[in-house]
């Protein structure tokens, strides 16, 4: 059972989380014209690295999205940062 | 008889006696034994079976080592499976019968399996009955397999306590090196945690009775432990720690008696010691596996921990400079011992039930017990769970703790530190961080290891008849990996997961195939270290508790109009009212809710708000329909799809002013819907200018529907006046908040009203109470999903699979039209998204006076080899239509209306003509009427 | 379709959930909820904010949620919706919630059973998983503790609750 940082309430039960995406990926312009092919990478297109990843995760609990590097091999948490910053 | 009580010594209290019995016979122990020890004390040495060819067994090790004594305990009226008779306590009154035996252990009737063997080997039920089809034989053979029997009256009370909890150091080990290990951490400050699986401390220290410290065992133990508690350690006997998991998480399992489910603690440790052991390995020899043969360590674990001396006549086969202490130990306790050395000539057991002598070389002697040891092999599965690395040692023949993983270190015999001052040693510098002494050892081994192509039946893996030449044949057949030749063989698939057995099959692998055994490696270990019940993994997680459902607030109120209730989409709902039979029940509620009004508990449907400045642009990204051009006031229906452009849910969207808008999914996904927007909000929207508030938990709603529901309404004296179809207004209920949508899921004219759960009774009361009086009442969700069908309105996950576009069920206008991106619009035109042969929502109309049609029966092409073109999706009586309804996806539906097609079911086919999915008042006269 | 009605217990509507020597559970009735989020939702409200283990000392406070949302428990009437004003949203969710006073010194002792929440970790935030469920979780004195789930699940808490106690309270 691994222990997640939450950016926002700190170390939690990996219970607390889910995995959202991978870090880095952006949604096409879909307004304009997008290829098969360049829909099809975002979509399906998944880097599954082994080692250090950067993924987006979500603390379900309190809901904020933030981006967790991680090593998919040992499992150490590598660092969490907020996808946004608290307000002033 | 072999065994025997000696006069003194041991941990167990002389003076009280024990009633127990054994396959039907009665025998007395004391406390402080286990089944095993009890047994052997009173000469018995046949405790098992073993699982394939039945071969009469012993007593290998004397605690979780050993594979062979198996039984099935009774205590009163609770009996347990599969208990080792070395790690079960012996309880006053237990009868015990070993499993895999029947009669007895001592005269197994299948035993004759045995004569067998020659066409039994590594791979014979795989080879023998694949033709025509393993499943065929499969029943018989599973049968026969197996070991203990369930009592499937289940024992009262078996729950675990599951109880999360942190330390700072966890010592897993109570014997010399973790005693010395926590009280240096105790003292020196640190949160300690020892766990020892035993339900005394002093792990091997009995064994021997060595003093430690000037004292003997007892005292010294007894000092430690007033010392580690002095300084504030905990600790937990009977506990076994069984897992390591990520991030320093330690399952630990706490004995708390027969038949009582033990207690499972999640210790979160930020340091572990490892101090675990380590277990003698059988030596390999013909008939190694006879009654009588037992590891030295166990030997010495029955005499120093139970006063129970063995044998009589005890040969000692041991390969490393412990055999010395050990014949001193046993003569000392009256028996007559005589050395073999195994490295020098091949030995073999002699005997039919139970070992009469040994041979070593030409030469035979007689000997009621061999004791034998192949080395000493460290406790490292803990050390693997967490990830530690092992390292091959040529001295100790044995694989040691290598590089550390994170938080954890190994002391003593564990660590390969088997000579006692040593380990005591290593085990204060490594808790308090001092530098460690030069490593050092006095332990000498000649290394012997299994032989290939010696005489005789050697055993490898005693509870699952893995042989030497099973290993061989293995190796033959190409299963040469560790964990093929595990897989292929069962070696190490026993109950006691290889502890008995991995390193001689490995060794065995190794020396066949003239590869030193540090290349042929291990195979991985897994929690749990011992067998645990099933019962620590969901705990009090059962019976309500297992999947809980949401509870409607008139839950009570459903309760007392006779409502039976079902699970819909993780809630407890109403699907049927009155003591009437299912069918006629919701036929009934159907017909009535068409003829006059019907009154739904449709409180689960999703009520999440949608705020900020950025709301309008959000909901419209969101949605597959436009709906930015809708009004304040106003409702509109909207499908919401994946970015693969999957229909993931359907509902509608109020809004309530520019800024705000409520979404309104289905009552299964409020959950999954909620979870979708804050993903696009925080992550590609600005998450500052649009806020999410799933308010479904506040409000209660209750849906009126049918040709009286308005004037049900103007009873309650609620304005109904200004609410259009597709819109809403506020209002007042008993002085909170109303809000009335006029959406209807019926096809009839519908009120649905929501108000504050604390105000839900009353309205309840009241509503219902107008619709009584006017012929209507309480529809279940099972009359709803009727109507809804009349209608072809669909239930997305019933109506449509993972597969079905918008455009699949008729709804084609954003998709050709809308401007502005919305999630999966990239996806409505891939080639897959333009295919000709899509699966499409049609009705299917049966033929005149044939039954409804089996839903998920498959929609067929005619000829030799049928092809499915899709599947009916819903399908019922229809009360007000007077005949069975459908719906279905069909390839090129909507293409096809009127086209008779044939459905197959179960191998029955039937034919039926598609239609339109609607059925019911196509034209929507009664929307609004 | 089948009829589960007597596969689970029918709610329980008495407030007093357990009432054990060093252990009771109730369940109170909170004024009013009000759910508000918005970039300075923090800062929000004139009531204590709460994180973990913050103490609550009246019956007025406001319970953090997130990075920007808070539950006023006991505040003032405020209007739903959007407020552009003040950047914020608010609903009220005074029904939405099933609050309970867990008190007694075998509190702890009860919780332990339900997952991790120890005092020494502090968070800024009460939202936790609990007994298998998202609870707001805070601090009410010395042993005593504020748990919220929502209304649909009050009775999922109940009977968890009930069932620790009945299999294992004498440990507790
Ligand atoms: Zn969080």
């Amino acid at each position: 059972m691994q222990l997640f940082p939450c950016p926002f309430c700190g170390d939690r039960d990996e219970r607390e989380f889910h995995f959202a995406a991978e870090a880095g990926k952006s949604r096409p312009d879909t307004t304009g014209a997008v290829s098969d092919a360049e829909w099809a990478t975002y979509l399906y297109a998944q880097r599954n690295d082994k080692g250090p990843v950067r993924e987006v995760w979500v603390h379900l609990t309190c809901a904020e999205l933030f981006v967790l590097e991680r090593d998919s091999v040992t499992m150490a948490v590598l660092r969490a940062t907020p996808l946004r910053q608290d307000p002033a | 008889m072999t065994g025997r009580r000696i006069e003194a010594g041991g941990l167990i209290d002389r003076a009280a006696r024990l009633n127990f019995s054994f396959d039907g016979r009665n025998y007395t122990g004391h406390p402080g034994d286990t089944l095993a020890s009890a047994l052997l004390a009173n000469g018995v040495r046949i405790l098992g079976r073993s699982f394939k060819y039945h071969r009469p067994r012993g007593p290998w090790g004397a605690w979780f080592d050993d594979p062979n004594a198996m039984m099935n305990v009774r205590l009163g009226r609770d009996e347990l499976p599969n208990c080792p008779a070395t790690t079960t306590a012996l309880v006053n009154g237990m009868s015990a019968r070993a499993v895999n035996a029947w009669p007895s252990a001592a005269h197994d009737i299948k035993g004759g399996l045995d004569l067998f063997h020659r066409w039994l080997g590594a791979g014979f039920y795989y080879k023998t009955f694949m033709w025509p089809n393993w499943h065929l034989f499969e029943p018989s053979i599973r049968k026969m397999a197996g070991l203990g029997a369930l009592e499937m009256s289940g024992i009262e009370g078996h729950v675990t306590d599951r109880v999360d909890d942190v330390c700072d150091l966890l010592v897993v080990g109570g014997g010399a090196a973790g005693l010395s290990a926590a009280r240096a951490a105790a003292e020196a400050g640190q949160g300690v945690l020892l766990v020892e699986d035993h339900p005394e401390l002093g792990g091997g220290l009995y064994r021997r009775g060595t003093p430690v410290d000037g004292q003997p065992p007892v005292a010294w133990v007894a000092e430690q432990r007033h010392a580690i508690e002095a300084a504030g350690g905990r600790i937990l006997t009977g506990t076994t720690a069984y897992g390591v998991y990520d991030h320093g998480l330690v399952a630990l399992s706490e004995d708390r008696g027969f038949a009582k489910a033990p207690r499972l603690w999640r210790m979160r440790v930020r340091r572990a010691i490892l101090a675990a052991g380590a277990t003698d390995r059988p030596l390999t020899f013909a008939n190694n596996d006879l009654p009588g043969i037992m590891a030295v360590e166990a030997g010495l674990e029955f005499l120093g921990r139970h006063g129970v001396l063995v044998g009589q006549k005890i040969a000692l086969a041991s390969n490393t400079s412990f055999g010395d202490l050990a014949a001193e130990r046993l003569e000392a306790a009256g028996a007559t011992v005589r050395r073999y050395d195994p490295t020098a000539r091949p030995l073999q057991g002699i005997g039919r039930k139970g070992l009469e002598a040994v041979r070593h070389g030409r030469y035979r002697y007689d000997a009621d017990v061999l004791l034998a040891s192949a080395g000493w092999t460290p406790l490292v599965h803990l050390w693997r769970h967490a990830g530690g690395k092992l390292r091959w040692s040529d001295a100790l023949s044995a694989f040691l703790p290598g590089d550390p993983p994170e938080g954890m270190a190994a002391v003593g015999a564990a660590n390969g530190t088997f000579d006692l001052d040593h380990a005591v040693e290593e085990a204060g510098c490594v808790a308090t961080g001092t530098p460690l002494p030069q490593p050092r050892t006095r332990y000498h081994i000649a290394p012997h290891w299994p032989e290939p192509g010696g005489e005789g039946r050697q055993w490898i893996d005693f509870q699952h008849d893995v042989t030497l030449k099973d290993v061989e044949q293995a190796a033959r057949e190409n299963y040469t990996s560790v964990e093929h030749l595990k897989r292929y063989t069962t070696l190490g698939m026993a109950s006691d997961q290889g502890k008995t057995s991995n390193m001689a099959g490995l060794a065995a692998m190794a020396a066949i195939q003239g590869r030193p055994i540090p290349e042929v490696g291990t195979t991985t270990f897994r929690p749990p270290f011992v067998p645990v019940p099933m019962e620590l993994y969901h705990g009090t997680n059962r019976g309500q508790q297992f999947h809980p459902l949401k509870r409607l607030a008139l839950e009570p109120q459903h309760r007392a109009a006779g409502a039976a209730l079902g699970e819909y989409g993780g809630w407890l709902r109403p699907a049927w009212y009155g003591e009437n039979p299912m069918t006629q029940a919701i036929r009934d509620e159907a017909l009535m809710a068409r003829q006059t009004v019907g009154v739904l508990d449709a409180s689960p449907l999703g009520k999440i708000e949608v705020m900020g400045p950025d709301a309008e642009a959000f909901v419209n990204f969101i949605y597959y329909n436009t709906i930015r051009t809708l009004k304040p006031g106003r409702i509109r229906y909207g499908l919401m799809l994946t970015e693969g452009g999957v229909v993931y849910d359907d509902g509608v969207i109020a809004r309530v002013a520019a800024d705000h808008f409520v979404i309104s999914c289905s009552s299964s996904h409020v959950d999954g819907v909620t979870a979708l927007l804050e993903s696009w909000r925080q992550d590609g929207n600005d998450p500052d200018r649009i806020f999410v508030h799933d308010c479904t938990a506040h409000w209660a709603t209750i849906t009126v529907t049918g040709p009286e529901a308005r004037r049900v309404m103007r009873a309650l004296d609620l304005p109904v006046q200004d609410v259009p179809h597709m819109s809403f207004c506020d209002a007042i209920f008993a002085g909170r908040p109303l809000r009335i949508a006029r959406v209807s899921f019926t096809g009839d004219t519908s009120y649905e009203m929501s108000v504050p759960t604390g105000s839900a009774l009353a309205l309840w009361q009241a509503v219902k109470e107008a619709a009584e009086g006017r012929g209507g009442g309480p529809i279940g969700v099972e009359a709803l999903s009727v109507l809804r069908a009349e209608k072809g309105y669909i239930m997305v996950g019933k109506d449509t699979d993972g597969e079905t576009m918008p455009h699949d069920l008729g709804f084609t206008g954003p998709r050709e039209k809308k401007k502005a991106a919305f999630v999966g619009d990239r996806s409505l035109h891939t080639a897959t998204a333009n295919a000709s042969d899509r699966r499409q929502l049609v009705g299917l109309a049966v033929e005149e006076g044939a039954p409804a049609l089996p839903t998920g029966a498959h929609i067929v092409t005619g000829g030799e080899r049928p092809a499915s073109q899709g599947y009916v999706t819903s399908s019922y009586d229809s009360p007000i239509l007077g005949r069975p309804i459908a719906m279905a996806l069909i390839a090129g539906g909507h293409a096809r209306l009127g086209e008779e097609v044939t459905i197959w079911h179960m191998d029955e086919t039937r034919s039926a003509t598609i239609t339109a999915a609607c059925a019911f008042d196509r034209q929507g006269a009664r929307l609004d009427a | 379709m089948r009829d589960d009605r007597l596969k689970w217990d029918a709610p329980a509507s008495d407030p007093k959930v357990l009432a054990q020597d060093g252990l009771h559970v109730t369940r109170v009735r909170p004024t009013r909820l009000t759910l508000i989020s918005g970039v300075q939702a923090r800062r929000a409200s004139a009531l204590p904010l709460i994180g973990w283990p913050d103490q609550v000392t009246s019956e007025q406070f406001a319970l953090c949620l997130r990075r920007d949302r808070i539950l006023e428990v006991g505040g003032p009437d405020r209007l739903p919706g959007w407020d552009a004003e003040a950047g914020l949203a608010i609903s009220e969710m005074t029904d939405g919630y099933a609050m309970f006073h867990l008190d007694g010194d075998r509190t702890l002792g009860l919780l332990k059973r339900g997952g991790v929440a120890r005092p020494d970790q502090p968070s800024p935030s009460v939202v936790r998983l609990m007994f298998g469920m998202d609870v707001l979780l805070y601090c009410r004195g010395a042993s005593g503790f504020g748990l919220c789930v929502p209304g649909p699940r009050a009775e999922t808490l109940r009977s968890a609750l009930r069932a620790h106690l009945s299999q294992h309270g004498a440990e507790i």
